[in-house]
């Protein structure tokens, strides 16, 4: 139980590195404007749905932070 | 405008006499006025970090900075912050765990308990000061700016600034850091309210959300890509303000002792959730008003653009109620720094609970005095020097977090580390070392050294057990 508590922790630690490398990189930080989402530039709408996937996270990893030290 | 501001004004002013007066009620001891009594639940606990956190430069600096950077300024604060409340999960549950059931007496005497040594108290102490006065000259800036492109001609911006210095003193001396709190929640709320009021008659005035980014692109178009027209969104910028970003709850003590008087884990983390959210539906609407000044207002100062947005286009309701938003912020922000850091000198004097504050309120004195004098010199970039705020303080980040993670003291390699790094910081600041080494910014580069450091002190100090 605490073992897979602690995989799960570090599984959304990594997509929370990922999210911000990716958001760092030319995948979000464009010089073009285009493709749209919503009339929206590449550039915010691809950082608005990775700060939301971060917010995700950080619900998911603290429901699994609290579980795995109460278990520890 | 003048009525409507006046009853506003008066009705606001009502609101935190009566919060006050409840507060101080409540207080029976130093620890109930330095810690509003250390219980703190999920609503409160939400308000007042957010408010805390979203000061003068959310309201005033975020829409000029994306006027002049574009689309790029929501990478630079919502993401960062986004990032910043998910480590709160973590630093927050070992913050908590290491402070235990003692009394929080600030940050400089935690880390004098965690490295049995009192410099690092000192060093703990010396960062924040030099780097907290920018942050609360901003707001007192920030607002005084502000009053005075409202009422042209009334009364130097000086003597605005001593106004808002007075009417926080006040405030703070009256209720401690409960009725901090109670405004803070009030203000929270204000903010919110007034900065989707103008973003919605910003997207109304440019012809809808479809337009907004059309006549941009006609305007600039640079604003809607990155680095941004003035090349300053670039990945390195951008990754070593999220660094500070990161860094705020754990080197700033007004966020820390937030974390710390919250009622239990469960409250903590249902608060970061909530910060992350409300984060991003405050700035949101700072980058429609931003985009908006980009194409109204592309060749205007800071103050003809604010005070044309914020002010002179609103109808009077609205006018009163940003001036009156924009006062409770820049008050919230700068009475919590300013008692955290009477906090913290609790903490260095080790008062006892039953010793005389009076010491910490004259410290407070001159703290604010400081950054009054301060914010009469510094410049009208908001947004630039709350980010030289933030990444002065973060040096001191990777010395907290392995004073708190370990078991026993770490010896004194970090605190040189640390204290060189300020020192190299500050004369980087004053143009006396270069602000880069090759392609890496300094202050990134001073971060990564610092951090290494604290990874290599930890594992030797391990091994050596």
């Amino acid at each position: 139980m605490k073992k897979n508590l602690k995989k799960q922790w570090y599984f959304i630690v990594g997509l929370v590195l990922l999210l911000t490398i990716l958001t760092f990189s030319p995948w979000v930080l464009s010089s073009s404007s285009e493709p749209t989402l919503l009339d929206m530039p590449y550039t915010l709408w691809t950082s608005i749905v990775t700060t939301l996937l971060v917010i995700v996270c950080t619900i998911w990893g603290g429901r699994v932070f609290k579980k795995m030290n109460k278990a520890a | 405008m003048l009525r409507w501001l006046i009853v506003l004004g008066v009705l606001y002013i009502g609101v935190l006499i009566f919060l006050s007066w409840r507060s101080k009620k409540a207080i029976r001891s130093a620890n109930d006025f330095m810690l509003g009594g250390a219980k703190i639940g999920l609503v409160l606990g939400f308000m007042t970090f957010a408010a805390t956190l979203f000061s003068t430069f959310t309201l005033m600096g975020m829409p000029d900075f994306s006027r002049k950077n574009g689309v790029g300024a929501w990478i630079f604060l919502t993401f960062s912050d986004a990032i910043m409340v998910f480590f709160i999960l973590w630093f927050g549950f070992y913050l908590r765990k290491k402070v235990g059931q003692n009394p929080f007496h600030g940050m400089s005497a935690l880390l004098q308990k965690c490295y049995n040594n009192k410099w690092v108290g000192y060093l703990y102490f010396a960062c924040v000061f030099i780097f907290l006065i920018p942050y609360v000259a901003i707001q007192i800036r920030g607002v005084s700016i502000f009053l005075q492109a409202a009422f042209p001609n009334f009364i130097p911006i000086w003597i605005w600034a001593v106004l808002i210095v007075v009417i926080m003193m006040v405030y703070s001396e009256l209720g401690g850091l409960k009725a901090i709190i109670y405004a803070d929640f009030l203000q929270g709320t204000l903010l919110l309210i007034v900065v989707w009021f103008i973003a919605f008659y910003c997207l109304n005035q440019v012809g809808g959300w479809e337009a907004l980014f059309e006549k941009t692109q006609a305007a600039n178009e640079q604003l809607l890509t990155a680095p941004g027209p003035n090349k300053l969104l670039t990945p390195q910028f951008l990754i070593a303000s999220c660094i500070a970003i990161l860094m705020i709850p754990v080197t700033q003590p007004q966020l820390s002792t937030r974390l710390v008087i919250m009622k239990d884990y469960n409250a903590l983390k249902r608060m970061a959730v909530a910060v992350g959210i409300f984060a991003t539906l405050v700035i949101l609407p700072t980058i429609i008003i931003g985009l908006y000044g980009s194409i109204y207002y592309a060749e205007a100062s800071t103050a003809e653009f604010l005070g044309g947005v914020l002010l002179s286009e609103q109808n009077n309701i609205i006018a009163s109620l940003t001036i009156i938003g924009l006062f409770a912020a820049a008050m919230s922000t700068s009475d919590s720094q300013l008692f955290a850091m009477g906090n913290e000198v609790r903490g260095l004097m080790k008062l006892k609970e039953n010793d005389s504050l009076r010491p910490i309120r004259i410290f407070i004195l001159l703290f604010a005095l400081s950054a009054l004098l301060f914010s009469l010199i510094s410049s009208d970039e908001l947004v630039l020097l709350a980010r030289l705020s933030f990444s002065g303080t973060a040096l001191m980040g990777p010395l907290i977090i392995l004073g708190i993670l370990a078991n026993k003291p770490q010896g004194k390699f970090m605190i040189w580390m640390s204290l060189f790094a300020l020192i190299v910081f500050v004369l980087t600041q004053l143009n006396l070392l270069p602000q880069k080494i090759g392609l890496l910014r300094m202050d990134l580069l001073l971060m990564i050294v610092l951090s290494i450091a604290a990874f290599a002190n930890y594992y030797i100090k391990k091994n050596e057990a």
